[in-house]
Formats: structure tokens, C-alpha cells, sequence
């Protein structure tokens, strides 16, 4: 450990470790300094130049994300030649930006605009030449604007380091750069897994999500069409942010201010979270009874999640030979949407070809996966439309709901059951946790044995997390191949990570019997379709209200989920069962 | 006649090893026996050293000797920067350009020759100044500019 060192930051003599960045001294000593391309998420770039600061007997300004303090340090963060500088920063990147805020999606919301206006910037001689052409370049999940780039490069760290694709690069020289892709293709054409992470950590517009706001409009506006919602577990936990209010869940609020913009059925894909579970749950012991009694080589484990639409185009374009290891569990999303035009239609009395299925979403992946030719069991394309959680949170400003004040209420019937295993789904390790619940009690008929069915070792932000649970010599009728035997886990977030388990279980390396794996950090709360900005630190804050969700329901198991039951005794009769295979299964395919 | 692709880039990796270290002196190899580096070749080095192939096009495009389009099999690349334009680098471009009907940036439909633009080469001094392949020439006139050109395979 690095001894502590006495820095003088504006005259003030602050105690700080050796080694540390100017930027992180200030901030100890409660001084802020504007940046840009520094992301606590990503590795320092130091480029934009946001962050100089004045260092006592340098010639030159300091940049202070990526210049260690040294003993006695004399900094000055707002001396007459910093305050000349960082304006003149702005300017320059004002200068080359398309600066057309009121049509830009991250208005009031970005970065430099933000900055621009504390440094006061109301003219700009820099700006010459015309603005940039604003250029757009669609793929279903993300857009880009390359016209309002400032070339911070956190989107091309956030691809590399984060998620291991590392499809958008710099490309070209000097002033010609644009961040871009294998030889300039659009992102469809290349392994874009769609994430969005890039998105939540632009500090411009150059990045967002491909909005489909403008048909969900039509279709509420539409007498004819019967229009169901399907919330995803980590948009409640991430509704009130989007709508610049505190980190907190907001479920009765958010059901009650979509139900405000007109829609006819506000239901949960909490429901077919559960749902997943139980298909899931029964399709993992009979791979394992495949593996374990039947001596079968061709049941592949350890057997993975599939309810992340990025980490599944991911696993199709780099792991393609372990696509057989993936759970053939639709993700919750595409289980309701097929539910929501067979069963729910059904209950309803309504013809399904005038149902539209919207998904609110803290995805920009499932833009993609609602895409796949193959999602249409339903007869119909199954979802329709999805929003993220910003989108929503614009329709709800839009429509003058006033999201503080609005009274809590409840979803609508059939499929609008949750319990806290499906809300945990949000988390990374909410999958495994909510499996392991229902699993467990399935083959031994026992609650599984940790306080307050909370299974705190899948639980946090470990990159990789590993948990091995050995069953007891007693088992559930049927379940008696699995006696003693210990089932190993293991969960990983952020595709980086899932690539060094991917590494391991390719080489042999790794023995789980289950995996589960979530593209985004944090899982789906730090999803792409979520609130900006992000941080570990916001990550945590939404994390804690989602298992607060899950203690605070009443069922927390998913076969405890009664219209879950009423489903299967109604409709699906039985786990694994024929209408599961027709609706709820599906099938991947290799991708270059 | 040129090489298949996939060969050179075997030839490289076990020159040069499959290092990031090495991707420059890869990819120089292969820019120089094609006269450019072909998107198959590109997926090929970035599978041997571990990286996307959208690094190894970053990598290209940061240096105006590679390029991921076919060329010619001699390159010429006039300096227009100032000193040059002083001396009549102008008069030399339309000179090439007429002897060759094409314009800066494209090939001659039987592939002998690229023409190019290039920023300051160094040779202020003896503008105006050009490089054919790796030859620079020196203080040029109309006539000297085709006698080199005439004399290109």
C-alpha cells in the first residue's frame, strides 16, 4: 500500500496516497473537476482535456484523470489560465459538434451541454465552419450520430473492456477520425451484440437507442387495438431515475402512470420470469438425470441462462460451438409475448391480430431479439414494439404525468403476478438465485437451507461469482439420482467476464452444472435500455432496491406464483410439455 | 504474380510471431506484396494475434501507406503540401493526370499505376516532390513527370 502523501489543492493542504490521480485528490478534498472522457467504469483515456488543472512549477496544465499526485503537489483547479483553457476545450469541441440540442435525444441530459453551460459558453468564435451533418446509422437496438461524436472513446473502451467485442474503433487520422466499425459496416454487420453499454456511458447524443415511441403512440391512439404492456423486472428500479427523481422502485407508481398513457392491460414480465424458472428449472434436472443416470452424450453442461438477448448474440458469434449448452428457454420478454397472443387473448376474448404487445424494457438488446425471425410462435410477430426505460420515461413526461404524486396501483389480471424471485431477475444473480429456490425445493421437497431463501453467495458485483450446493442423501420421489451430489454455479455480468468463463468451460477447465450469464454489468439494472449516467455506485443503489422489492413480497419463490399455476393447470398442463416446446422453446443459430 | 492472401498472412505470423508487437510489420508485409490488405487478410491477423477485426482496421486506417482497397502495382504519391505547390506541384498533378486519365485517389484500369496525394514528404528543399513506390523524385518538370511515368511496369 502506498504511503500517504500531503497535497495543497486551491491552498488547502489535503492528506491523500501517493499514487493516486489528481482528479481523485480533488475529489477527496471535495473539489470537483469537469471531465469527459474519464469514466469510473473504464480505463483513463486522458484525451478530451476536460480536467486540466494549474501544477505549481510545470510549464504546462496538468491533465488531472491521468496524472498521478506526487509529495506537496501545489494544484490549482480555477486559476484565470484553467478557466482559459477549459473554455477553450468547450469551444473546440462545441466548434466541431452538431450543436442542434432541442432534436437531440439526450437534451438536458448530456454531458457537454451541461458543461458548456456552467462554463458559461454563450459564443463561440471557434465556430467557422458549418456545423457537421448530422449522419445517422440505425441497427434495431442502437443509433449513431457520429455529427455529435467529441471522440472521448468511452463507447470503444466500454465495447473492449467491459463486453470483449470491441466491433467500434477509431478509424482514420487527426481530424478525420470517426469512431467506427470493420471496415465502416453498419453495427447489423457486424458482432455488435447490441448492449447498449456504450449508450449509457456517451456523455453526448452520438449514441442511443432506436426509438419505437412514436407506434406505441399509434397504437394507444388506435380504438381498435388492445395494447399490452410488460414491465421488466429492473425498470421499476430504474423508472424514477429516468424521470430524475431519486433511485428507488416505484412499481404501484409506474403501473399506474402507464396505465395513464391509455394503455388497455399493464401486466409483468415478472410473470414470465417465474415462468421461466419453472421451464428452466425442469429442463436443467433433465439434463442432469441425461448426464448423471442416463450416461447421455449428447445432454450438454453446464447448462446457460438465455434470458439476456446480448449475451445470447454473443455466445452466437464467438462461442458458437457451445450453443447447445444454452437453456432452450425463451428469454421472459419473447415467453410473454407469445403468451400474450395465445393464452392471454384467450382470457381476454380478443382476436390476437388486434393485440400489440409493447415491452418497456432497461434493454436495448431486446429491440434486437423481438426481431428474430423465429419469434413468432404466437402465429404473430409476439412483441411488437419495445421501449427502454428512458423511452417510457419520456412518454410519461409527455402524457404530464406527475410520477411523485401519482397514487400506487396494481397490474391487471392473468398475467400480471410476480414474486421476488422474478424481481431478482434484474440483478445479476437474480436468475441463479430464483433457479436454485425453485430447483432445490423441486428435487428434495425442502426449502433450499440459506436465511430468508436469500442466496447471498450469487449476490454482488464479483465480475464472477461461484456457489456450490450439495444436496442431501434424502430427495423428492423421482429425484434420487441427484442424492449428494454437489451442484456446482457460477454467474458472471459483463460479456468480458463471460468470456473468461466461456474460456474455461471450452477448455475443460470448469466443471458447473448451471451458468448464468448476463451481458450488462450489474445484470439488467445496469442494462442499456436504463437512466444515464451509470456508476458502480448507482449500479449498487439500484441493485439494493430490487432485492428490497424481493423481501417485500409476498411470494418469493416462482412456483409459488398463482396465476403461474393457474397457467400450467389451464393451459400449459405441464412443465416441458407440448404448448411449452410450441411457445416457450427455441433454438439459436451460428452467427459470423 | 501475387500470392494468395492467407499464404502471406502464414508467412508473417511466423515471421513476426502473432504479438500485438508485431501487427505493423504483419500488416507491411502483406500491404506490400498485394499493394493493400484485403478484408480476408484483415480477419486473419486479427483471429492470430486475439483482437477484433475492427482493430486491426483502426491500425490500417491510421496509416495513409495501407489500404483495404486493391491498388496499383506502382504507387505515386505527389506532395502538395506548400513548398511543393510553390514550385508547381499543380502543374505536375494535372501532368500525371492527363498522361494517366485518371484523377488523385484511383487507379489506372490495368492496374499499373495509383496516384495519390500525399502531405509533406520532406523534401522541401528540391520541391516539387513526389515518391514512386519507395523512389522519391526530386525537382520536377512536365517532362521529367511522364519519362518517369513511361518507364513503370
Amino acid at each position: 500500500m502506498m504511503p500517504n502523501i500531503s497535497v495543497k489543492i486551491n491552498g488547502t493542504v489535503t492528506s491523500v496516497r501517493e499514487g493516486v490521480t489528481i482528479l481523485d485528490a480533488c475529489k477527496t478534498a471535495g473539489v470537483e473537476i469537469p471531465t469527459l472522457c474519464y469514466h469510473p467504469d473504464l480505463s483513463l483515456a486522458g484525451n478530451c482535456r476536460m480536467c486540466l488543472v494549474e501544477v505549481e512549477g510545470w510549464r504546462t496544465l496538468a491533465i488531472a484523470c491521468v496524472t498521478p499526485v506526487t509529495p506537496n503537489m501545489v494544484v490549482l483547479t480555477h486559476s484565470k489560465k484553467v478557466r482559459h483553457a477549459r473554455r477553450t476545450v468547450l469551444k473546440l469541441l462545441l466548434a466541431s459538434h452538431n450543436v442542434n440540442c432541442p432534436e437531440c435525444e439526450r437534451n438536458k441530459n448530456c454531458e457537454l451541454q451541461e458543461l458548456a453551460e456552467i462554463h458559461n459558453i454563450t459564443s463561440n468564435e471557434y465556430q467557422t465552419s458549418p456545423k457537421p451533418e448530422s449522419i445517422e446509422e440505425v441497427s434495431p437496438g442502437i443509433m449513431r450520430d457520429n455529427s455529435r461524436c467529441i471522440m472521448c472513446t468511452r463507447c470503444v473502451r466500454t465495447c473492449e473492456e467491459l463486453q470483449s467485442v470491441a466491433v467500434i474503433k477509431p478509424v482514420g487520422r487527426s481530424s478525420s477520425v470517426t469512431i467506427s466499425t470493420f471496415m465502416d459496416r453498419s453495427l447489423n454487420d457486424v458482432p455488435c451484440t447490441q448492449c447498449g453499454q456504450c449508450i449509457v456511458r456517451c456523455p453526448t447524443g452520438a449514441l442511443f437507442e432506436t426509438s419505437e415511441i412514436r407506434p406505441v403512440w399509434e397504437a394507444i391512439e388506435n380504438p381498435d387495438k388492445f395494447v399490452v404492456f410488460q414491465t421488466a423486472p429492473a425498470v421499476r428500479v430504474g423508472l424514477a431515475e429516468a424521470l430524475g427523481l431519486p433511485i428507488d422502485r416505484s412499481t404501484g407508481q409506474m403501473v399506474a402512470a402507464i396505465r395513464g398513457l391509455g394503455v388497455d392491460r399493464v401486466l409483468d414480465t415478472d410473470f414470465t420470469a417465474d415462468l421461466t424458472i419453472i421451464e428452466e428449472g425442469h429442463e436443467l434436472i433433465s439434463r442432469l438425470k441425461g448426464a448423471l443416470v442416463d450416461n447421455d452424450k449428447s445432454v450438454a453442461l453446464p447448462m446457460m441462462t438465455s434470458c439476456s438477448p446480448g449475451w445470447i448474440k454473443f455466445i452466437e458469434h464467438k462461442y458458437p460451438e457451445l450453443l447447445s449448452n444454452v437453456s432452450t428457454c425463451k428469454s421472459p420478454q419473447q415467453m410473454f409475448g407469445a403468451l400474450a397472443k395465445t393464452y392471454l387473448a384467450g382470457k381476454e376474448g380478443i382476436d390476437p391480430a388486434n393485440i400489440v404487445s409493447v415491452s418497456i424494457m432497461p434493454c436495448t438488446a431486446k429491440k434486437f431479439e423481438k426481431e428474430r425471425p423465429e419469434m413468432r410462435d404466437s402465429g404473430y410477430k409476439d412483441v411488437d414494439y419495445v421501449l427502454t426505460t428512458r423511452e417510457l420515461a419520456r412518454m410519461i413526461d409527455e402524457a404530464g404525468i406527475d410520477f411523485e404524486k401519482i397514487a400506487e396501483e396494481k397490474f391487471d389480471r392473468w398475467m400480471g403476478d410476480s414474486t421476488g424471485a422474478g424481481v431478482i431477475f434484474g440483478a445479476t444473480g437474480g436468475v441463479m438465485e430464483a433457479a436454485l429456490r425453485t430447483a432445490y425445493e423441486i428435487i428434495t421437497g425442502h426449502e433450499i437451507p440459506f436465511d430468508g431463501l436469500n442466496v447471498e453467495p450469487v449476490r454482488g458485483m464479483e465480475g464472477i461469482k461461484e456457489a456450490a450446493i450439495t444436496m442431501p442423501e434424502r430427495m423428492a420421489t423421482g429425484f434420487e439420482f441427484l442424492a449428494g451430489v454437489t451442484l456446482k454455479v457460477a454467474v458472471a455480468h459483463g460479456l468480458a467476464n463471460a468470456k473468461i468463463l466461456m474460456d474455461k468451460v471450452q477448455s475443460g477447465e470448469a466443471d458447473y452444472h448451471f451458468i448464468e450469464i448476463m451481458a450488462c454489468p450489474g445484470g439488467c439494472l445496469g442494462g442499456g435500455g436504463q437512466p444515464i449516467p451509470t456508476s458502480p455506485e448507482i449500479r449498487q443503489k439500484r441493485t439494493e432496491s430490487i432485492y428490497a422489492e424481493d423481501a417485500a413480497l409476498h411470494f418469493r419463490k416462482s412456483h409459488a406464483n398463482p396465476e403461474v399455476q393457474l397457467l400450467y393447470a389451464e393451459f400449459l398442463k405441464e412443465p416441458l410439455g407440448h404448448k411449452s416446446h410450441e411457445l416457450l422453446h427455441t433454438h439459436y443459430i451460428k452467427r459470423d | 504474380m501475387s500470392r494468395n492472401p492467407q499464404e502471406i498472412v502464414s508467412d508473417a505470423l511466423a515471421e513476426y510471431g502473432s504479438g500485438r508487437e508485431a501487427v505493423l510489420q504483419i500488416l507491411t508485409k502483406i500491404n506490400r506484396e498485394l499493394s493493400y490488405i484485403p478484408e480476408e487478410a484483415v480477419a486473419a491477423v486479427a483471429n492470430a494475434v486475439g483482437v477484433s477485426n475492427a482493430e486491426i482496421y483502426s491500425v490500417i486506417s491510421f496509416y495513409s501507406f495501407f489500404s483495404t482497397e486493391p491498388r496499383g502495382r506502382n504507387i505515386i504519391r505527389l506532395c502538395t503540401t506548400i513548398s511543393c505547390e510553390m514550385n508547381g506541384s499543380r502543374e505536375i498533378l494535372e501532368t500525371i493526370e492527363k498522361e494517366l486519365g485518371i484523377k488523385a485517389g484511383a487507379t489506372t484500369p490495368d492496374g499499373r499505376i495509383t496516384l495519390e496525394t500525399t502531405s509533406c514528404i520532406g523534401l522541401c528543399d528540391q520541391a516539387p516532390a513526389m515518391m514512386v513506390n519507395d523512389t522519391p523524385h526530386t525537382r520536377l518538370t512536365p517532362p521529367e513527370t511522364r519519362r518517369i511515368i513511361a518507364g513503370l511496369e
